[in-house]
């Protein structure tokens, strides 16, 4: 795995980012651009190089078709005129014209016959040897020579000669100083541009330095003079040891070489500073750039960024105090600001979550304390009455039986057997409820009756302590969707606890009314006993919570009632409430229950067949040595014909021996348990009709079901009443005892 | 390579090599005049910078241990050879000369060396006249002076135009006298506009136009081909001159020092016609009539 160290911070990212994925991009876009700006002016130079080469090309051509058109005039008057019309004709020409250093006449020896400006000195001269001269004779069309130094003036010229149809020719000497004034006129307006034509050979005919004219400079060597001889042409080359940019255009009628020259450096010198200047500003924009955005991703990301990282260090460690301080971070962006709101949340639902884990927590202390208490409570609460059975099975082993004092030992007993029965029966009660496995059988109770029965069974109670009970029922029937045996215990759990908690000579009143407006039944059961203390009252509902929690107990109980009471109530979709006024002033419960949804339901009634308590035979399988004998001889005390087994196997054993009526078998058997007991009798052809009954210590509504699913035919929870054991056995059908 | 125009006169000459030595110029070729060298040696030869003349033919500059050298004769050679030819193969006793002052250095001497050898061999100088090339002259009454001289021939030291037309109003004169020349007038431009006076006229040069030098052949071809014209005695000369300092700068691997020694040292040095010479001022080509 990656250390912390192998990765770059954020700000070398961002660097990385501008730099590679927008410095460079930029740059190499801006390059090219460059390199393309650069490219197109180099060719729109080009091409105004060539039309200036061009221009001077046309002007050149010009002069010369000029030139030419007035040899054809004067050869004209040559031809027809006589010699002194001719020389004047010359003369005003000459004049008129400007641009012939001399005009010359010469006869068929191409000797001088005439010229203008006049001058004997020149007359009669030789001019047959000259190369252009000589082509007089198969040429009639104009003639331009080459150029050269002129005889007369020592000026570069060129000659211009008409030849004439009778021999001879008329010639003009056309000072090239005209071409020259023309290049200063295109120079001088354009401030770089060079300008110099050549003639075929690359001899110079114009130039900037006349006097390189003069000497008949020859600058064939040229690149640019090479290309332009084959028409337009653009060359960079070295001139004089200057880079130069040329272009060339042609003459057409002569065949010379315009050429315009630049100095390479004007272009790149530009184009240089033009380079210069934009990556100047690229780098200078860049650095802004990055200045700026630097500055920015400190301030809007880096620094929230770290303050959350030293948020989240503190939330590790527990401390929500700089949660706080969250909203000075700046967010600037909808991401962030998010960002910020998902870490405040995050940071409230931790602390909310360790606030609830912290009072689950004290709650579970308390709760595992209460539990503590509770076994303590439980310990002593069991210890009573066994200790009662003790003493009074020690007085009955000294008492004569059916002495008085024997009488009053097996009443103890009894009550305290009883007592022990109640308590488990609660514990029961409220595992059951807890777990939400408690399954009501509702039917149609009618309140005032149900009240009045469950009343009177208290009276005796009540009157033993010497506390008036007053009861004051609805004036009309209640009719109300309960379950029977559930709702006669939540009164009487509330009667008990009142009786317990109110002192002699005191009273408690149980009303009754019917609230139509809100579709229920109230009970009160009020009484101006010992009273609850403010604190107490939100808890008073708790399991295992008694007010008087201390070792000096003067009530007993489990403390369980209270919350049998809470939970049937709750599931019959009712609640209660206490109130009390503190500690001396009485109490007073109420229990609302729903009346609108009562369904009349038929009572089920139950038919058993009377059958005689003679000539039963039983057998019985418990492991439990004691409680197999003792249930034996209980029952072959009350007339039944009794084998016990002690497991599974001998059951089944002693079942196809015995041929008994009625099976009692415990569940919790070593081997092969209660379950599997059943199912073997009821797949054995000889046993399977016997009357089966599950005595066991699993009661939960699930256990029974078991027990049903197995093949039992009835249920009893251990300990049993004789009652209602004798009940139960009763019901074994007719069939079975005709056998 | 620089270049520097001297514009045929010695001040400009001057100027030019003083311009090139500041350049850092090792070695200078030129000029073309032997007036415009003299002018200029007073700038080279204390800087010590070799300057190697083309067709500079004075005598003025010969055996001299300086910093000129040359890959032609001095004119003192072919100016005596050319008055024993004209006395012994002309026949003429009695010759005119005409000479451009401009160039006196060239002309003048010219003429004094000619003289003396033309008179040595017995032969007599009917008149000498001078003029101006500068001024544009009318050449008309020196030469009817001449004329008036009886001279059997004219013997003319000047340029190739002022030769030209000097030759030409000689004939118009109607004085079909011999004329000669020097090899200063040896070019193209005077056969051009000479016209038919050209005919005849007999010109020294140490220079064979006519070489069958396969070295001087080439060159011919790639010069026409250059040019669009055929070489002449100067382009030659200036082509020697040029091939023989790269020589010597080869010794000194492109350095000043030690240049006029490696110069020294070169013998026999392949021109184009023939083998030149470069001992301090004496270079043999020619002279050729």
């Amino acid at each position: 795995m990656a250390s912390r160290e192998d990765f770059p911070s954020l700000r070398q990212v961002f660097l990385r980012l501008v730099l590679f994925r927008l410095f460079l991009p930029l740059l190499v876009l801006g390059l090219t651009a460059i390199v393309g700006v650069g490219y197109l002016e180099e060719h729109n130079l080009e091409i105004q190089q060539y039309q200036i080469a061009h221009s001077m090309a046309q002007i050149v051509d010009h002069h010369l078709d000029q030139g030419g058109r007035i040899l054809d005039a004067v050869a004209r008057v040559a031809e027809t005129s006589g010699t002194e019309n001719l020389s004047l004709y010359m003369n005003s020409t000459w004049e008129a014209y400007g641009y012939f250093e001399t005009l010359y006449y010469l006869n068929e020896d191409n000797k001088v016959n005439m010229l203008v400006p006049s001058d004997p000195r020149y007359l009669g001269l030789d001019m047959s040897n000259l190369p252009d001269f000589q082509l007089i004779g198969s040429k009639k069309s104009l003639i331009i020579s080459r150029p050269f130094i002129s005889l007369r003036t020592g000026e570069p010229t060129v000659y211009l000669v008409k030849p004439l149809e009778r021999g001879g020719c008329v010639a003009g000497e056309l000072n090239l100083g005209l071409f020259q004034a023309e290049i200063m006129n295109i120079t001088g307006t354009s401030g770089m541009d060079f300008i110099f034509i050549m003639d075929q050979t690359g001899m110079l005919l114009a130039h900037p330095s006349s006097d390189l004219v003069k000497q008949q400079t020859n600058l064939g060597n040229l690149e640019i003079f090479q290309r332009g001889l084959a028409g337009k042409a653009n060359a960079v080359y070295m001139s004089n040891g200057t880079r130069v940019l040329g272009s060339a255009a042609l003459v057409d009628r002569t065949g010379w070489v315009v050429v315009d020259q630049v100095p390479w450096s004007i272009f790149w010198g530009s184009y240089v500073r033009i380079l210069g200047l934009i990556l100047l500003l690229a780098l200078s924009i860049w650095l802004i750039l990055v200045w700026n955005l630097r500055k920015q991703l400190q301030r809007y990301v880096s620094t929230p960024l770290e303050q959350l990282s030293r948020e989240t260090n503190a939330l590790t460690v527990g401390d929500f105090s700089q949660v706080n301080s969250l909203s000075s971070i700046p967010t600037p962006s909808t991401e962030f600001s998010k960002l910020v709101d998902d870490f405040r949340f995050m940071s409230n639902s931790l602390q909310e979550r360790e606030t609830a884990l912290r009072t689950i927590a004290e709650e579970l202390s308390e709760a595992d304390h209460r539990k503590n208490e509770f076994l303590g409570v439980l310990s002593h609460e069991l210890r009573n009455p066994l200790a009662s059975i003790q003493s009074s099975l020690a007085l009955l082993d000294r008492s004569p039986p059916g002495g008085e004092q024997a009488r009053k030992a097996m009443n103890i007993i009894k009550r305290q057997i009883s007592q022990l029965s109640s308590m488990v029966d609660d514990l029961l009660d409220i595992t059951r409820i807890t777990q939400n496995k408690i399954k009501l059988q509702k039917r149609t109770v009618e309140l005032n009756k149900l009240v009045r029965r469950t009343v009177e069974d208290y009276d005796l109670l009540f009157a033993q302590k010497k506390v008036c009970l007053e009861a004051e029922y609805a004036p009309s029937e209640i009719m109300i969707n309960a379950d029977e045996t559930r709702l006669t215990q939540i009164v009487g759990n509330l009667l008990h606890n009142a009786v317990k908690f109110t002192n002699c000579g005191g009273t408690t009143r149980v009303c009754i009314e019917s609230d139509n407006l809100h579709k229920q039944a109230l009970i009160r059961i009020i009484d101006n006993g010992t009273g609850i203390e403010p604190e107490m009252l939100a808890r008073i509902f708790q399991p295992f919570m008694q007010a008087d929690m201390g070792l000096d107990r003067g009530h007993g109980g489990l403390g369980l009632g209270l919350a049998l009471v809470k939970g049937l109530v709750e599931m019959h979709g009712g609640n209660v409430n206490v109130f009390s006024a503190g500690l001396g002033k009485g109490s007073e419960f109420c229990i609302q229950i729903p009346s609108d949804d009562a369904i009349i339901e038929k009572p089920q009634v139950t038919v058993y067949q009377e059958i005689s308590k003679c000539s039963h035979s039983v057998l019985i399988i418990d492991d439990n040595a004691d409680i197999a004998e003792i249930l034996g001889e209980l029952l072959k005390s009350i007339g039944y014909t009794v084998e016990v087994a002690y497991n599974g196997s001998e059951g089944i054993v002693k079942a196809r021996e015995f041929k008994p009526e009625i099976l009692l078998c415990d569940i919790g058997l070593p081997g092969m348990n209660g379950y599997d007991v059943a199912k073997a009798f009821r797949s054995d052809q000889g046993l399977k009709d016997i009357f089966l009954i599950a005595l066991t210590g699993y009661a939960l509504p699930e256990d029974i079901q078991k027990a049903f699913d197995a093949g039992f035919d009835r249920h009893l929870a251990k300990p049993v009443q004789l009652e209602t054991l004798e009940q139960t056995l009763a019901q074994a059908p007719v069939k079975t005892l005709a056998g | 390579m620089k270049v520097r125009d001297d514009l045929g006169v010695p001040e400009k000459a001057l100027e030019a090599d003083r311009k090139l030595i500041k350049a850092g110029a090792v070695a200078i070729i030129g000029h073309a005049t032997s007036a415009q060298t003299l002018a200029g040696l007073k700038v080279t030869n204390p800087a010590k910078v070799v300057i190697i003349g083309a067709t500079v033919s004075t005598p003025e500059l010969s055996d001299l241990d300086d910093y000129f050298f040359r890959v032609n004769s001095s004119f003192k050679v072919s100016a005596q050879a050319l008055a024993q030819y004209i006395h012994l193969n002309c026949a003429i006793n009695r010759l005119a000369i005409i000479y451009d002052s401009d160039n006196a250095a060239y002309t003048k001497t010219y003429s004094t060396i000619f003289t003396d050898k033309f008179q040595s061999l017995g032969g007599e100088i009917a008149g000498e006249a001078s003029f101006s090339s500068k001024a544009q002259p009318d050449f008309s009454p020196l030469l009817l002076k001449l004329l008036a001289d009886k001279a059997e021939g004219l013997l003319i030291i000047a340029t190739d135009n002022d030769t030209a037309l000097i030759a030409q109003i000689t004939r118009l004169m109607g004085w079909q006298t011999p004329l000669f020349s020097s090899a200063w007038a040896a070019t193209e431009t005077l056969i051009n506009k000479d016209g038919q006076a050209v005919e005849g006229i007999k010109i020294e040069q140490g220079y064979d136009q006519n070489s069958k030098s396969p070295a001087f052949m080439d060159f011919q071809t790639r010069y026409q081909t250059r040019f669009g014209h055929a070489s002449s005695f100067g382009t030659s000369s200036a082509y020697d001159a040029t091939m023989l300092l790269a020589a010597a700068l080869n010794k000194t691997e492109g350095k000043a020092d030690g240049l006029k020694q490696a110069l020294l040292e070169i013998q026999n040095f392949p021109g184009l016609i023939k083998p030149s010479h470069s001992i301090d001022s004496v270079t043999l080509n020619g002279p050729f009539i």
